[in-house]
């Protein structure tokens, strides 16, 4: 009841009336919240900066029991990550991973897993990461934090083991077909062993640990497949992993982050 | 269960509801005040509502609004051709006219790139502003796009644009905290803002 607390990340937000902004967050003990800040937009606001997107701090909200948006009391930043400012690709990066994490999260209910894969993501980016890998790999995990982690080591449906070689991904199994169990299958992706082996790589260790670079064909059929699979298990477009494509002279694979 | 009113007072306040920042108490009470104003306040209200979409245009050039083909700035010979201040929309480039700082011309984007909302170039002007710089003249152009992250965007994206071109290009930064809007500036901090500028691209 009444006033709440909790470390939080900056997932979005949009301008509501003369100057004041709605929020959202997602929060490791309160899941996704929305909370208002008042006088947000003006020069002199109280938040000063520290309400823009990929911010990570501590937030004070008064919970509203009858609504679902809140009233932002207080944000002590901890960390604002400028650096993901510093290129349009970073951003766009960026923005994938706190909208991924906005279509996954859940209001009232923290989640210490997805929290730690948004934070993790971020400070990997803003450090200088690879980005195209980096968002497949945290793709995968978010995947994984889902509980839709996709079967790539044996056929979905049979259980039976693959045959060696190029694999058929089926989206309404969630996971590889074995050459019997895929005729019946409607929509199927190919996936390659290259591709398989990064996705198993991706799902070890610290997010980003991984050394695995993968050639732009694999890349791309990587990238094809983890998107597909998020797109049609969360039922909605990621406006962010599409934004550079339709945009010349931009592109994730061009440029790591610093 | 809510009350129905006769049909041109819901039709009035369905249409004030559509205002931005009006809700529908605030636009009840709108349209209760204009029930009860004389005939000549209300009239003058509807003839200026009328006269606004029939007298102001955008610019051609710049696309500030404008009273003619071209903007007030647009037309003005004494401003400087050289150097040209990019910002989203309109109320910024007033915002920027009042500190008295800018002698050069403007460009409008009428809005922003965003990622996560899926706004990409082709819904801003920049097109238009590429078309403009090549056609010469200019030899600096300053980036006074919002400091938010939708701002950072749409200068980054114009800075990489425009770099081909071998112009000058500068944003504003200092003085200006983080997160807030250019509207709401006032003169002196964004005066500061525009004689801090630094290189970009
Ligand atoms: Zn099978
Ligand atoms: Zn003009």
């Amino acid at each position: 009841m009444g006033l709440k607390s909790s470390e939080a990340i900056v997932i979005g937000g949009h301008n509501l009336g003369e100057a004041d902004r709605i929020v959202v967050l997602y929060t490791l003990s309160y899941g996704k919240v929305r909370a208002v800040a008042a006088g947000a937009r003006r020069i002199r606001s109280r938040f000063g900066g520290s309400l823009e997107l990929f911010s990570h701090g501590r937030l004070v909200y008064f919970e509203r029991p009858t609504s679902d948006l809140h009233r932002l009391n207080e944000f002590a930043l901890c960390e604002p990550f400028h650096g993901l400012r510093t290129s349009l690709e970073l951003l766009t990066a960026a923005s994938e991973v706190v909208e991924l994490g906005g279509m996954a999260g859940v209001e009232g209910e923290g989640s210490a897993e997805l929290f730690a894969l948004i934070l993790g993501a971020l400070r990997r980016l803003n450090n200088g990461m690879e980005l195209s890998l980096l968002l497949r790999t945290f793709e995968i995990r978010m995947l994984r934090t889902l509980g839709y982690l996709p079967e790539i080591d044996k056929c979905v449906r049979c259980r039976r083991s693959l045959p060696e070689g190029v694999q058929s991904f089926g989206l309404n199994e969630g996971g590889l077909l074995c050459p019997v169990c895929r005729g019946g299958a409607m929509e199927t992706t190919t996936v390659s062993p290259a591709a398989l082996g990064f996705l198993r790589e991706a799902l070890q260790g610290e997010i980003g640990s991984s050394h695995v670079t993968l050639i732009p064909e694999v890349r791309e059929e990587v990238r094809y497949l983890l998107q597909t699979f998020l797109e049609f298990k969360l039922g909605r477009r990621i406006r962010s992993a599409r934004f550079l494509a339709g945009i010349p002279g931009f592109s994730l694979d061009t440029l790591s982050s610093h | 269960m809510a009350i129905r009113y006769a049909s041109p007072l819901n039709r009035l306040v369905d249409v004030l509801m559509r205002l931005p920042g009006v809700g529908a108490k605030t636009a009840q009470r709108l349209a209760f005040y204009l029930l009860k104003a004389s005939r000549e306040e209300a009239m003058k209200l509807a003839e200026a509502i009328v006269e606004v979409k029939e007298k102001i245009r955008m610019c051609e050039r710049c696309h500030n609004i404008a009273e003619e083909e071209q903007c007030v700035i647009c037309q003005d010979p004494t401003r400087d051709g050289s150097m040209m201040c990019v910002v989203e929309e309109a109320n910024d480039l007033l915002a920027i006219e009042r500190t008295g700082t800018f002698k050069g011309q403007y460009h409008v984007l009428q809005g922003t790139l965003s990622p996560i909302d899926g706004r990409g170039p082709d819904q801003i002007t920049a097109k238009e502003l590429l078309e403009r710089l090549r056609s010469g003249g200019v030899k600096e152009v300053i980036l006074a796009t919002n400091p938010n992250v939708e701002g950072e965007a749409t200068a980054l994206y114009l800075a990489r644009l425009i770099a081909p071109l071998g112009l000058r290009v500068t944003r504003i930064a200092l003085g200006l905290p983080v997160g807030g809007d250019l509207e709401y500036a006032d003169e002196v901090t964004l005066g500061r803002a525009l004689d801090g500028r630094r290189e970009m691209g």
